[in-house]
């Protein structure tokens, strides 16, 4: 071994506490590392480019603008973990912490030695690379070490012990925790090898390495160097095997998932967008990879198959074909095929979940790499959006699909076609007239006026109040719409409706992909919107709230618009409406649902529960998943209008999980979500333990001096 | 933005490669220069040009149209693939396994040195901690080299060596 090694003498410690970089290499060794430098560098600028491509076989998408807003987000919920570590997400997210941070830590400490033995004594003769800094640099390099080591054992443990049913575990997850495992006791092998042979008296700032040097004192020096010069090219080729490595695996995420949040949509997620020039399209949706955007295919190539998605999402917990993850998955590997990224490559495989579905480029997209059955499971109920630590937008994607199967193919379910009917001759999903939508009024004591008798007499409206079809037509619902008119009478509020006028915002055509419908009910309903003049618009449909709120100012729509539990709310907090504390009908343990359109779309989490904490005899117990960790009533997203098949019914999870609270009342405020519940507690046979009631309701009965007698305020649906 | 400015870069491509390769032998000239002359000051210089002759290689082969490529690879490489990559595995660890192994058996050497006690037993712990963990991630990663390796589920025989993948000895993936 003494007849390869370099003749280099052993390093004379000198007073301050240093070391000779690439002690026991050899001038050659350094040689061949600068040379082969290159070879890393191509590999993953090939794996890299590939990608971005690939990318590039999407449509245009605008993405580009608010770059300090795109970089604030990247670096606070990125590069600071902001959206990684969670508060339910904390072992996940510490996890990912350690072996992000060590990572960096290493990567500055190489640097460091570089720029001292590059840089700064080759042209200042004398370098920083000793002394304090020097025993700092050992302690802070070492905790970067341990710290990646460490992540790796807590990423073992939660595979192979912890076992999340989020998790999957692929062939990648676990090459890529060998690779920096590998490197990184290497590298204290490297470093206690050295220690072992030089025994410096300040070893033991090296805290991981010296214990290890410890152990290996009693073995002569020439061995030591020829162990260390074997362990160094070992480390050194592992490194630069493992940089080739980063554009085909799962390590790419340090590239392309900061580029996808970087890129993410700053619009609100509760918007989708419009199919533009619907009536000149020739194609609808997405059935191909080029009808994907470049984002979205930007999107798919960033899904590490965390599983966050899966874990509010209501499809892949009542055991139906959607999984988000293995969507986007799937999707991945349709691109992938079609992109040349990895086929024929290293990383192809069956191993592979980003690849299990990739085998060839001849597959339709829907049907052959998609099933229609994951596409219709989904509710939009926006968790999987929500939870991804690297913003990829499932919805759009699952819509998109929906759009071509509807538009191009008229393939839906049978379920769909009357509520098409419906849309096309009635202005609303239900077969009821236009001319019944204000019926519910004659309930009231005191006649509500349309924004026809308003503009007529020429008077001025506070509030437009946008019932909603369910509102109007459903008898359960009225009972909503009848207390929330009853309240804003009480609070003496200049409001008004639209009556025979109103028509569907398109919000479940919308969803359900019939983008055309949809279109043609939200142009109407801005049309009417437009032609008077109010200060605000309330409505109770958080559906119909997203709608108004969030995608109808693209089509000439602008409108300050209020859920009915912030108004709700804001009369409290005003003392417009004074609340009874000794109601018979407001007391009792009670829990919360927040619907998705509410609270994931457009945040409104404090609003309503600010408003039953109002209630002084309520007490209100939280579900475990609550917030934005809410689990949907299964109505979302068109599926209140699907027939449920598979699973466990997604309305009696959600009714089981309320009736475990203890409570005998769960509060909502959405209609959708009062008539799946409705439906969900029939089905656990709960009736008699726990009812449904929209916030309206409670507060309208509960107030000081209600308009009308308490009895007519909780009519029963049958009233 | 971006899709422009692949286009734009199309025409120069040829260039891009060749102004690659020049720039890495460039790089490797003057790396021979700076280390027997020695001129050490252009090390760093000297490293940026043999990494950007990498990078813009490798930008080039990536920026070919989806479907195409400039370079296949060899055939023999991909059969053996998974043999190349288990027996790259080994030789990664193999170094620090035998030092991990050298230095428990050196906790009950006893050199001519003063040891504290409670540092050798830290330095066993951690030993058997890397160890361990080494050994087992090695052998998940041979068996998930192995396994991807295989070809992919549904694929034919053609498309499987189309793709440069192994034949129908090898196990179906995942349904």
């Amino acid at each position: 071994m003494d007849l390869i090694l370099p003749s280099l003498p052993t390093l004379a410690m000198p007073a301050a506490p240093t070391r000779e970089i690439l002690w026991n290499i050899g001038e050659w060794s350094r040689i061949a590392l600068i040379f082969w430098l290159g070879i890393p560098m191509a590999f993953i600028a090939y794996g890299l480019t590939r990608r971005v491509r690939s990318w590039l076989q999407g449509q245009p998408e605008d993405r580009f603008g608010d770059w300090g807003q795109r970089l604030r987000g990247t670096v606070v919920k990125s590069i600071f973990h902001g959206r990684i570590i969670r508060t339910n997400k904390r072992y996940a997210g510490l996890m990912h912490l350690n072996i992000y941070l060590g990572f960096i830590i290493l990567l500055i400490g190489t640097f460091i030695v570089a720029l001292e033995d590059d840089v700064v004594v080759p042209f200042l003769g004398e370098g920083f690379y000793h002394g304090t800094f020097y025993l700092w640099y050992k302690l802070v390099v070492n905790t970067g070490g341990l710290m990646v080591i460490v992540g790796v054992a807590m990423a073992l443990y939660r595979r192979y012990i912890m076992r999340p049913k989020i998790q999957e575990t692929a062939g990648d997850d676990i090459i890529l925790l060998g690779f920096l495992l590998v490197l990184c006791v290497q590298g204290f092998v490297v470093q206690a090898l050295r220690l072992a042979e030089q025994r410096p008296s300040f070893a033991e700032y090296s805290y991981v390495s010296w214990p290890m040097a410890e152990l290996l004192t009693g073995f002569s020096s020439s061995t030591l160097q020829a162990v260390h010069f074997v362990s160094w090219w070992s480390h050194f080729l592992t490194t630069f095997v493992f940089i080739a490595y980063i554009g085909y695996s799962k390590m790419s995420h340090a590239f392309v998932s900061l580029t996808n949040v970087f890129f993410r949509r700053l619009r609100p997620i509760g918007e989708l967008t419009p199919i533009a020039n619907l009536e000149e399209a020739e194609t609808f949706g997405i059935a191909k990879l080029e009808d994907f955007t470049w984002a979205q295919l930007m999107n798919v190539d960033a899904c590490m198959h965390c599983g966050r998605c899966l874990e509010y999402c209501p499809t892949f917990n009542t055991d139906k074909a959607l999984r988000p993850r293995d969507l986007v998955l799937e999707i991945a590997g349709y691109a992938a095929d079609h992109g040349s990224i990895f086929s024929g490559e290293v990383g192809a495989g069956e191993n592979s979940a980003r690849f299990r579905w990739g085998s060839g480029s001849d597959r339709e997209l829907i049907g052959g790499v998609v099933s229609p059955a994951e596409l219709w499971d989904c509710t939009t109920c926006g968790a999987c959006m929500e939870h991804c630590p690297v913003y990829i937008e499932h919805v759009p994607l699952i819509v998109g699909m929906r759009r071509n199967l509807v538009l191009e193919q008229a393939d839906f379910p049978d379920e769909l076609t009357p509520m098409f009917n419906n849309f096309e001759r009635m202005g609303s999903p239900y077969a009821f007239p236009q001319s019944q939508r204000a019926d519910w009024t004659r309930r009231l004591t005191t006649p509500i006026p349309t924004m026809a008798e308003k503009a007529a007499a020429e008077e001025e409206v506070e509030v437009l109040f946008f019932v909603g079809c369910l509102g109007s037509f459903d008898s359960r619902n009225q009972q909503t719409t009848l207390s929330l008119a009853r309240i804003l009478q009480h609070a003496g509020i200049n409001f008004a409706i639209l009556g025979k006028e109103e028509t569907c915002t398109g919000d479940p055509a919308k969803r359900v992909g019939n983008e055309y419908l949809a279109q043609m009910m939200a142009q109407q309903t801005v049309e009417t919107l437009n032609a008077y003049s109010f200060k605000k618009i309330v409505t109770a449909c958080p559906h119909c709230f997203n709608a108004i709120a969030n995608e109808f100012p693209e089509i000439g729509g602008n409108y300050s618009v209020v859920h009915h539990t912030q108004l709700i709310n804001e009369l409290i907090s005003e003392g417009r409406i004074t609340l009874d504390p000794t109601s018979d009908y407001a007391r009792g343990n009670v829990t919360y649902h927040d619907p998705c359109y509410l609270g994931r779309y457009n945040g409104v989490y404090d609003a309503p529960r600010d408003a039953i904490g109002a209630l002084p005899q309520i007490t209100l117990t939280e579900m475990g998943r609550n917030r934005n960790k809410s689990f949907c009533c299964g109505g979302g997203g068109g599926r209140m209008f699907m027939e449920e098949t598979t699973g466990t019914r997604i309305n009696r999870a959600r009714a089981q999980e309320a009736l475990d609270t203890g409570a005998s009342t769960l509060i909502a405020a959405c209609p959708f979500c009062m008539t799946m519940f409705e439906d969900g507690i029939r089905g656990i046979d709960a009736e008699e333990k726990l009812q449904i009631k929209d916030l309206a309701e409670v507060v309208a009965a509960s107030l000081l001096q209600p308009e009308a007698p308490k009895a007519e305020a909780v009519a029963t649906p049958a009233d | 933005m971006l899709s422009t400015l692949v286009a734009r870069l199309q025409p120069h491509r040829e260039r891009l490669f060749m102004a690659s390769v020049v720039t890495f032998a460039v790089g490797v000239v003057l790396l021979l220069v700076s280390e027997l002359l020695p001129l050490h000051e252009i090390r760093v210089p000297v490293a940026t040009l043999i990494s950007l002759g990498g990078i813009g290689a490798g930008i080039d082969l990536g920026l070919q149209a989806p479907g195409k490529s400039r370079f296949r690879v060899p055939a023999f490489i991909s059969s053996w693939r998974g043999v190349i990559a288990t027996i790259a595995a080994i030789l990664a660890v193999a170094p620090i396994l035998l030092v991990l192994l050298i230095a428990l058996a050196g906790a009950v050497n006893d050199p001519d040195v003063n040891r504290s006690g409670v540092v050798l037993a830290l330095g066993v712990v951690i030993v058997l901690v890397m160890a361990a963990l080494t050994v087992l991630l090695t052998l998940h990663s041979i068996q998930a080299i192995l396994r991807a390796a295989k070809r992919t589920a549904g694929e034919t025989d053609a498309q499987a060596q189309a793709h440069g993948r192994n034949g129908a000895a090898e196990g179906q993936g995942h349904s």
